[in-house]
């Protein structure tokens, strides 16, 4: 309990330190926030509604802040005048797609790294190691950017079966052309978070089946799958897990590219148009839903700690 | 037939989808007239034809025009077109920021403008009065001053453009009371309003009680849907094209027209006349820019076949003034002086021995090519003696800049004046358009010059066709005399298709003279009203 108290303090102060920066940025960017916000070139209808909407643009930030989080709590996110759109209903278009690119990115690239990180820790200095090693430094080396492309114009383009342009399907709608519309973007970031992860977890696995409680359970009898994923992949998958939740937050960069490139429409092309236009309510929105996303993930890894490794979870009890 | 056709372009639109506040580029035109009928539409012939208008009689001196609108046609919500909606419609557009800007020379109401007294009549109605429910009048005046009608024999053209997108007036008031409807457009036209995600899609669908039919009676549109996608990378928007996730696009990207020009199963509509000019756009309240001298010599500077050959790969037209091939003043020899970087470089010592060194601050979009255009004009105005600093902003910040006449705006790659008049220019360029910096003005560089405000007053006024042609090519001359602007190229578009789309190009007038021009003097659009799809 206290440890759960302790993480929402820590939530509270990240989230108001992030947002407000993120405030003054907009603020320091824009000549006229008023304007700004009514979506540039407009008529001086549009001005005196925004400023009946928000009378508070002109108070000190601070003022301005506190309006705005008052709002946020209050589940007001605010309106895109010049999208004409409620950041609300444009989080309900955009969300699912930049959810899922981020989702099936880490399903994919948990998908390769685990058994191939594990064999190539089993088997080191093998082929399979050897070819896993060069690969991973070369897609660790290469941007998502360069990977877009090449699945583009080498697989899109080629094969029928995957669209150019995706469209948002539902998982639930038609899994097959969820399937179709999603594996592309997503492979464009997973395969650079595979290759990260690989080396993440042949390193650590490496330390631990030096250890002696692995020489036990071979001295034992074990078979080696039982021993390589029940005994030691629970211990060296802990900085594994660390690196999704750190990697999660540079999923939403790498998410612009993948929505640019298949015309996925998410968050993150929108935060980026939304930058350009300083559309001021649009941003901080999308900053405050990512605060919240990176923090309540970091926290449920956190929490996964203790599942994992018992001596964590014993740790907190006697804490 | 039926069908649904994808249609890919490259913007977003600011302001959705009220026609007096959209800021409306190619791709918004395109889509905007799914749903809207526009008042005319221009020929093959480029004359004005009425389209929802049935007919518009000028009186003797071009000074008031009668609209008679057609009768028996709803909008899609049901509402009545008539008299009251057109003028609802008109008077609302005469107050938008933008296209006030344009209508400078319309009447309006005598005690608004006179209570304005000599400041803004943007707010002020316009002078018009119904004669019956379909019927009204509209009059010009100078500078909105009734007592000084202009003769305007090119006003009715003003009825074409986006100004002259009718919306239903039932739905015009909703949106005044709850702007979040303002993106559900309802308007008269081929197709209906069904979704809008901004950044993504729109999709409409089939009108089935249009008002227009085909040559044989058949009802319009053939198509039962369209779907918009936005698509800003024009790399990958050809890429969706050939991998057939995209029917039909519209692009202006040189190197994807080359690459697909010669492609038996992507024909090619290519528009290259009465298109856009790129250009330079100066700042000319600034005092170096404000020299002609030195104007002349960044422009004496630069190479435009070597820029076109550089960056374009060869695909693209030298540009020597603001109007582009087929518009109303064109010349092949407009007198612009030739690439001499020895003069432009002897003229910029000259200016700087007695002012100091020369900076220019060059802003343009964040577009690939316009960062290569601007590294190209970097380097080739710094070897004549000029220190370019390239700013990059995103376009619709970059037309901010140049509207209020930013502090930090010298120099803008631009691209502009589409059209066929040179009467549609006006508002560009004539000074009473260049209002001083910090104040919104569509002339853009601030230009202020008797020769060139008595050309367009020339070109709108001229009694005759041959007085106004002749006073669009003195335009034109006049600009090449005092570079106000460095054009470089002409833009070409490209409206690229797969083979199974047919029927573009064809959207027939309604009284059956012949087809209406795609685009009507605005390229990087098609109008799709008579598009189908074959088997």
């Amino acid at each position: 309990m206290r440890y759960l108290l302790q993480r929402i303090g820590q939530f509270i102060i990240v989230f108001v330190v992030v947002t407000f920066v993120v405030m003054c940025a907009t603020r320091i960017g824009s000549k006229d926030v008023v304007r700004d916000l009514a979506g540039g070139t407009v008529g001086d209808e549009v001005i005196a509604k925004v400023e009946a909407d928000y009378p508070y643009l002109d108070k000190p930030l601070v003022i301005q802040y506190g309006y705005w989080l008052k709002d946020m709590v209050t589940g007001n996110m605010g309106y895109s005048y010049a999208q004409s759109q409620s950041v609300i209903d444009m989080f309900q278009q955009r969300l699912p797609s930049t959810f899922f690119i981020g989702f099936w990115s880490i399903f994919l690239g948990l998908l390769i790294a685990v058994p191939l990180g594990i064999y190539s820790a089993y088997r080191r200095d093998g082929p399979v190691d050897r070819v896993a090693s060069y690969s991973s430094f070369a897609f660790i080396s290469t941007p998502p950017l360069v990977f877009a492309v090449f699945l583009l114009y080498f697989v899109a383009l080629k094969i029928d079966t995957f669209p150019v342009l995706s469209n948002y399907i539902a998982p639930w709608d038609s899994p097959v052309e969820h399937f179709k519309n999603f594996f592309l973007p997503s492979l464009t970031l997973g395969l650079g978070l595979a290759a990260v992860w690989t080396r993440f977890l042949r390193a650590d696995m490496i330390l631990t089946l030096q250890s002696d409680f692995i020489m036990l359970a071979r001295a034992k009898g074990m078979s080696p799958r039982r021993i390589l994923y029940r005994h030691a992949l629970r211990s060296s998958i802990l900085s594994l897990i660390t690196s999704v939740a750190l990697q999660l937050s540079g999923l939403v960069g790498g998410a612009v590219i993948a929505e640019q490139f298949f015309g996925l429409a998410g968050i993150g092309t929108r935060l980026v148009f939304a930058v350009q236009q300083n559309d001021i309510l649009v941003i901080q929105a999308i900053t405050a839903v990512l605060v919240v996303v990176v923090v309540f993930v970091n926290l449920v890894v956190d929490l996964l700690y203790a599942v994992v490794d018992p001596r964590i979870r014993h740790a907190r009890a006697l804490g | 037939m039926g069908g649904k056709l994808v249609v890919g372009g490259e913007a977003e639109v600011a302001n959705p989808w009220t026609p007096a506040a959209i800021q409306c580029d190619s791709f918004c035109q395109m889509r905007a007239r799914s749903f809207y009928d526009p008042l005319v539409v221009v020929d093959e012939n480029l004359d004005y034809q009425p389209y929802l208008a049935e007919t518009i009689e000028p009186n003797a001196d071009n000074t008031v025009f009668t609209v008679t609108i057609r009768q028996g046609i709803k909008f899609h919500d049901g509402t009545d077109l008539d008299a009251a909606a057109v003028m609802d419609n008109l008077n609302r557009g005469a107050k938008g920021l933008l296209i006030s800007a344009a209508l400078v020379d319309l009447a309006r109401d005598p005690a608004c403008f006179a209570a304005a007294a000599g400041g803004s009549v943007v707010g002020c109605d316009l002078v018009m009065e119904q004669i019956d429910d379909f019927t009204f009048t509209i009059a010009t005046g100078k500078a909105g001053d009734l007592s000084k009608p202009l003769p305007w024999p090119g006003f009715p053209y003003y009825f074409g453009g986006q100004w002259g997108l009718i919306a239903s007036p039932t739905w015009l008031a909703e949106v005044d009371a709850d702007s979040t409807k303002a993106p559900n457009a309802v308007g008269t036209g081929p197709f209906m309003f069904d979704s809008y995600a901004p950044g993504d899609k729109l999709v409409v669908k089939k009108n089935p009680n249009y008002w227009v039919k085909d040559a044989a009676g058949n009802a319009l549109p053939y198509l039962d849907e369209l779907e918009f996608r936005v698509i800003p990378d024009s790399q990958v928007r050809a890429a969706a094209l050939e991998a057939g996730d995209l029917d039909i696009m519209a692009t202006s990207d040189a190197g994807v027209l080359l690459d697909l020009k010669d492609n038996p199963d992507f024909p090619t509509l290519l528009q290259n006349q009465y298109g856009e000019t790129n250009y330079i756009l100066l700042h000319l309240t600034k005092p170096y820019l404000a020299d002609q001298s030195v104007r002349c010599a960044l422009l004496q500077a630069l190479d435009k076949q070597d820029i076109i050959d550089v960056i374009d790969g060869g695909n693209g037209v030298p540009a020597n003034g603001p109007f582009s091939p087929g518009q109303q003043g064109f010349l092949e020899d407009n007198g612009s002086l030739p690439y001499d970087p020895e003069a432009a470089a002897a003229a910029i010592e000259a200016w700087e021995a007695a002012n100091g060194p020369l900076t220019v601050n060059y802003s343009t979009t964040t577009a690939a090519r316009s960062l290569q255009v601007a590294q190209y004009v970097q380097d080739v105005w710094g070897q004549v003696g000029v220190d370019v600093t390239i700013t990059q902003i995103e376009q619709s910040k970059l037309i901010n800049n140049a509207l209020f006449g930013d502090p930090a705006f010298d120099a803008f790659g631009w691209r502009n004046h589409a059209g066929l008049f040179a009467d549609q220019q006006y508002y560009w360029w004539h000074s009473s358009a260049a209002l001083p910096d910090g104040a919104l003005a569509l002339n853009f560089g601030r230009l202020n010059d008797p020769q060139i405000d008595q050309f367009l007053e020339e070109a709108r006024s001229g009694a005759t066709k041959e007085d106004r042609d002749a006073a669009a090519e003195n335009l034109n001359r006049r600009f090449a005399e005092g570079c106000f602007i460095i054009p470089t190229s002409y833009t070409t578009w490209g409206i690229v298709h797969n083979t199974s789309v047919q029927g573009i190009g064809q959207t027939p007038t309604p009284d059956g003279t012949g087809n209406a021009r795609d685009g009507a003097g605005f390229p990087g659009q098609v109008w799709l009203t008579a598009a189908f799809k074959s088997a």
